[in-house]
């Protein structure tokens, strides 16, 4: 049977809808056709005609024109339009009369014609209108009789005036001469003016001038008369034949003028003007009139045509509206009936679906319709149905999963689960199989409904492999399992064992969490018993996950309970180790000898901060001060140095941690801060940000330490090495330039400071004088490297300099003097220097051993910024070292005599000594020095020409070829020894001993005490030696060396090695010379 | 093809941070008040970075910020304003406009190199 569906319906009306598009667009196009013949005929013929028919009016028009021009102007071009007009007239004429419109018309043709036979007569004056314009003879015939007529009786008449005056010339004069003369003179003036009134006439043609002319004319006819009068005898020979000539001629004049007046006033006195007026004129208005009346009958069809096409059209536009508004209620029929048809039914299931959607599942719904809309009524009631299952099953796993949570036994959970499935699915029997990793097998854990123990003893050792059979297969793939009956094929089936059984229906549920498989839920039911939709697979499903998470549950909670009870201890051992770092920073932060603290967002100072701080700002009001004030009140910081701070702290506490970056360079470092009892302190500050986790500066970490001592002691380091720089200097030129360097600069500055006091201005023999003499000092100071002389000097120098070049110099004396103070000041260190600090006087230069320099060179090069405590070092050291400065070592002091040894040792044909000293770090001041020199300049010069054997003899004594010398300084009961000893023979003893006794020192039997016989080598002239030598033996030696060491405060003396013997002749010995312990300096 | 756009109504401020910019190898374009900054960064659609002042004639440099924001669209151009001073109503504005900080001038250039490379990066 054919039923209407709603497909159809509307398929249906759209067809109706095109065909009624399909009839408008047809008709429309038909009435558009016929249209546009009407509008060819219209475009195509009567317009071309009309517009041919306006160019010939036109052209007309112009070849009147022209030719009018041309008569007036006589201009060539004037002529050639008008000849080009004429034919493009004729040409126009004939086109029309080929066109269509005029062709089939014969009223039309006969129009045109006639308007062609005027164009043609017309062209029949073309030539004699052109002879009027080159011949004015021809043209104006009152030009022709007065050249013939007129002009030559005028000639003869004034010809006669002539001779009549001219005879006159010759007679004598009287008053009826002169009378004469002036009548003759009156008609010949009257007659030219008449001549002129006549030309102007021909001229201009006005009646004044005719006028004019009959004035003049009766004038000379009244001048005649009274000519005529005079006696006969009177006039001359010549005057009376020019009279009667004039009487004849001028009469015959006269007539010719009056005639020529009257030709020239007739109408026809100009020809070409008459023409045209009588017959040119009348023929053109003749054609333009057929013209016209030709153009009217043209514009007549046309405007006829165009009425026939706008009634066309309007029908036309009737027949369209008709069909459009057909279609239009066609259109709107079709759609109220199509939504009728769609809509109702549609407003009852979206009614359905509103109740549906408010919970009434019961509501009952009509499927009855045959169309889509009964379809979906269909669907409609099937969805309901599916809903109030799935709402039944979701209301059993709600209830089911409450239950489930709140079992603590795994066991329970399973066989609540298995329940459920049974009243869902109509199965009799469950059974869960768990997985056992460690065996790799599932194995039976619960059944449903529940077994005594001892009756399943032997099925709950039943196990499957994965894969194996139904519940294998389900695990494994981790997928719902249903068999409708095992009878009619199980594909899982594992054996024979099987088949005895009764054919069930089977269903496997895995039980799966996070791909994590636990085990698998099965059940069996009676065939047809058991239902399993797909809704029931979900519900499957959610049951196991829902057992499984229940299950994971309960073993979560034994773990936690397990850790709970470790927890406590966990948490006690924590916090013992939290208090034993809190209490370790406790200590730090109080023991530290830094200041630190936190500043927060608003630059407050947090409450946590180290104890040191509280004795560096020597305050305790610290907790949440004011960084700006606690830290920079009272510094020589200006505003701008502190607003500049207060604004990078705002511009980085709670900021990006960038920020810390990009305003660091505000944050200052160092600054001087005067405490309230006017004590100043240098505070060195380290900035540190303190980031949030989230890269935000939360706080600023600051750290102060006070480094007021540390620059003190940078300051002196500092200076001592500025003036160990100024030692260095003065030493390296001799004692002699120094000295002769100070005096001239004092001299030169003395002058300077007179010069500038006496002076008011500047003069520039003064300012020559001024800068000279510092040139002199500058050029000295730099000749000996004296830099800092050299500097001040310079800038002195120059304001000379300039004041020297400038034309006004200003005498600015306070600064002159200033610059010259400074000068003088530092050339009075440099002196100070020497005398202080090298011991220097005027008299002598001290010597100070380069070695010195160079270590304390390197102790204070060594020095770093930073490290106070190496710096405190370093002072000492440099200290000791300076004090050395004055003082000179053993080493030095021998150094000149250690090196002349070989010298001399060779000269005495002995080889050169070893010379051993020991000084235990003992210097002495730089005043013993020469006379500790001298002294052992002596004893060794002693030692090596007396003591020390020569080689033979010593290798004969078994001793070393070479002597060795040894001399060392010991302290000893408050004063410094120096000994010095040789291993040569000793002292010459016996040969002393005679000398003595010859000398009368000692009594004959030479008994004398160890002590008084080493005393006698002291006494003058009492050297031992056979010969002088140049190096010793004068005599004079030791007793020099005891007045130079007794002057120095000390003793020499001399001791015996052993104790002497009476016949022995040589004594080993030792020299000792004891010095106060204040000319020495003990060094480390 | 600038990457950074300096806005400074000081020549000396201008040409020291675009100075040394450019001596490091990134590109800089300059506007000397707000409004110049307003069509330079619409003509300038590769900047990354802005450092901007607050004081300006014409148009001050918050009020710029704003705008870029709003009639110019460009939310993710990084902005940093300098300053000399700081202010609580000041801060309060630029966190609106979603700068990224504030530096007090003198600006230095080497504390913050690496900083900007990073942003334009």
């Amino acid at each position: 049977m054919f039923t209407f569906t709603i497909r159809k319906k509307i398929l249906l009306s759209f067809g109706i809808l095109v065909l009624l598009l399909v009839a408008v667009g047809f008709i429309s196009h038909q009435s558009l056709e016929s249209n546009k013949d009407k509008l060819s005929i219209l475009v195509n013929d009567i317009q071309p005609a009309m517009e041919q028919s306006f160019k010939i009016v036109d052209e007309l028009d112009r070849a009147s024109a022209s030719l009018g021009f041309y008569l007036l102007s006589k201009e060539e071009n004037n002529k050639k339009a008008y000849l080009n007009n004429m034919v493009k007239l004729s040409e126009s004429v004939k086109t029309l009369g080929q066109m269509p419109v005029v062709k089939k018309d014969p009223a039309t043709l006969a129009l045109l014609k006639n308007v062609e036979e005027g164009v043609t007569h017309l062209q029949g004056y073309k030539d004699k209108m052109l002879g009027y314009a080159t011949d004015d003879a021809k043209n104006l015939p009152a030009m022709k009789f007065a050249g013939t007529e007129v002009n030559p009786r005028a000639q003869s008449v004034l010809q006669s005036l002539q001779e009549m005056m001219l005879s006159e010339s010759s007679e004598k004069a009287s008053d009826e001469r002169r009378k004469l003369l002036f009548d003759i003179y009156s008609l010949r003036t009257n007659f030219s003016n008449a001549m002129n009134e006549l030309r102007l006439f021909l001229a201009f043609r006005n009646e004044s001038q005719k006028t004019n002319l009959k004035t003049y004319l009766e004038l000379a006819d009244n001048d005649l008369t009274r000519l005529n009068k005079y006696d006969p005898n009177v006039l001359t020979f010549e005057q009376q034949p020019a009279l009667e000539n004039i009487n004849k001629v001028f009469k015959e004049w006269r007539v010719a003028t009056d005639k020529l007046v009257k030709i020239h006033g007739a109408e026809d006195w100009r020809q070409d003007a008459y023409v045209i007026r009588k017959e040119l004129s009348p023929l053109v208005i003749q054609i333009q009139e057929r013209l016209n009346t030709l153009v009217k009958g043209q514009q007549n069809a046309s405007i006829q045509s165009s009425q026939q096409l706008t009634s066309q059209v309007q029908k036309t536009q009737n027949t369209v509206g008709g069909l459009i508004v057909l279609g239009l209620v066609s259109a709107l029929l079709i759609g109220w009936i199509l939504s009728r048809a769609i809509t109702r039914p549609i407003n009852v299931l979206k009614d359905n679906a509103y109740q549906l959607s408010h919970g009434k599942l019961d509501l009952v719904i009509d499927t009855s319709r045959k169309d889509e809309l009964g379809s979906l009524s269909q669907s409609f009631a099937d969805m309901r149905d599916s809903i109030k299952k799935k709402i039944e099953d979701l209301r059993v796993l709600n209830v089911t999963g409450e239950l489930m949570t709140s079992l603590h036994d795994p066991l329970k959970v399973l066989e609540h689960a298995l329940r459920v499935m049974q009243e869902q699915t109509r199965v009799e029997w469950g059974s869960v199989y768990l997985y056992h990793k460690e065996r790799d097998h599932l194995e039976v854990a619960s059944y449903f409904p529940p077994r005594e123990q001892d009756q399943d003893t032997q099925r709950s050792a039943r196990t499957f492999k994965l894969g194996e059979g139904a519940a294998g297969t389900a695990a494994k793939e981790g997928q719902i399992v249903y068999i409708e009956d095992t009878s009619k094929g199980d594909p899982y089936s594992t054996g024979p064992n099987d088949r005895t059984l009764e054919p069930r229906a089977i269903i496997c549920v895995p039980m799966v969490d996070a791909d994590q498989m636990f085990g698998v839920m099965n059940f069996s039911g009676k065939v047809g018993e058991v239902t399993f939709s797909d809704s029931d697979r979900e519900f499957a499903e959610t049951i196991s996950r829902m057992a499984v998470v229940s299950f994971k549950n309960i073993q979560m909670l034994h773990v936690i309970e397990e850790q709970n009870r470790t927890l406590e201890q966990k948490v006690e051992e924590r916090t013992a180790q939290l208090r034993q770092k809190t209490n370790d920073i406790n200590n730090m932060m109080q023991n530290m000898h830094q200041g630190i603290f936190t500043i927060l967002p608003g630059g407050k100072i947090h409450p946590e901060y180290s104890a040191y701080l509280e004795s560096i700002v020597e305050s305790k009001a610290i907790a949440n001060a004011s960084v700006m004030d606690l830290m920079f009140n009272g510094s020589e910081l200006g505003g701008n140095a502190l607003s500049q701070i207060s604004a990078a702290l705002d511009a980085v506490l709670g900021e990006d941690a960038m920020m810390f970056d990009f305003n660091r360079h505000c944050l200052v470092k160092e600054f001087t801060k005067t405490m309230p009892d006017g004590r100043s302190k240098i505070m060195e500050l380290d900035w540190d940000p303190i980031l949030s986790e989230s890269d935000v500066i939360e706080k600023l970490m600051v750290t102060v330490r006070d480094v007021t001592d540390l620059r003190g002691l940078q300051a002196e380091a500092e200076k001592q090495k500025w003036e160990l720089d100024v030692i260095g200097q003065i030493l390296s030129v001799s004692t002699d330039k120094f000295l002769s360097f100070l005096k001239d600069a004092y001299r030169f500055s003395d002058e300077n400071e007179q010069l500038i006091n006496a002076s008011s201005e500047a003069s520039a023999d003064v300012v020559s004088t001024l800068f000279r003499n510092m040139h002199t000092i500058k050029g000295n100071a730099r000749t000996y490297g004296f830099v800092a002389i050299t500097d001040v000097s310079h800038a002195a120098e120059s304001t000379y300099d300039a004041m020297r070049k400038s034309e006004v110099a200003a005498w600015d004396k306070e600064k002159m003097l200033a610059e010259l103070s400074a000068t003088r000041s530092l050339i009075q260190t440099y002196e100070s220097i020497y005398t202080g600090k090298l011991s220097g006087n005027t008299a002598a230069g001290t010597f100070v051993e380069q070695g010195l320099l160079d270590k304390l060179k390197q102790i204070l090069d060594g020095i770093s910024d930073q490290d106070g405590k190496n710096l405190q070092q370093a002072l000492k050291d440099v200290k000791a070292v300076t004090n050395a400065i004055g003082t000179e070592s053993m080493e030095s002091m021998l150094d000149a005599i250690v090196r002349s040894m070989p010298d001399m040792a060779q000269k005495l044909g002995k080889p050169a000594p070893h010379v051993v000293i020991e000084d235990h770090n003992i210097r002495f001041n730089a005043d013993i020095a020469q006379v500790i020199k001298n002294v052992f300049t002596h004893s060794f010069r002693n030692a090596m020409d007396h003591g020390l054997e020569s080689a033979e003899e010593r290798v004969a004594h078994g001793k070393p070829d070479f002597g060795t010398i040894k001399v060392e300084v010991i302290e000893e009961n408050e004063q410094v020894v120096l000994t010095m000893t040789d291993d040569g023979r000793g002292l010459a003893v016996k040969k002393l001993k005679e000398k003595a006794i010859k000398n009368g020192l000692i009594d004959a039997k030479g008994e004398i005490s160890s002590h008084d016989l080493g005393e006698l080598i002291f006494q003058s002239g009492m050297s031992t030696a056979d010969n002088v030598s140049d190096i010793s033996g004068r005599g004079v030696g030791m007793d020099a060396i005891r007045k130079f060491v007794e002057s120095a405060g000390g003793k020499v003396e001399i001791r015996f090695n052993q104790e002497p013997v009476q016949d022995s002749e040589f004594l080993s010995f030792t020299s000792r010379i004891t010095l106060p312990v204040a000319c020495t300096k003990k060094v480390a | 093809m600038a990457q950074v756009l300096v806005v400074d109504d000081s020549d000396a401020v201008r040409s020291e941070v675009s100075g040394f910019l450019s001596k490091n190898g990134i590109t800089v374009a300059t506007a000397v008040d707000g409004k110049d900054g307003l069509v330079k960064i619409k003509s300038n659609p590769d900047v990354k970075l802005i450092f901007a002042d607050v004081n300006m004639p014409n148009m001050d440099g918050l009020t710029m910020v704003e705008k870029i924001r709003s009639e110019v669209g460009n939310k993710t151009v990084n902005i940093i304003m300098l300053t000399t001073e700081s202010d609580a109503g000041m801060k309060e504005r630029g966190k609106a406009a979603g700068i990224k900080g504030w530096i007090v001038k003198p600006f230095n250039g080497a504390n913050v190199l690496e900083a900007v490379k990073k942003m334009v990066a």
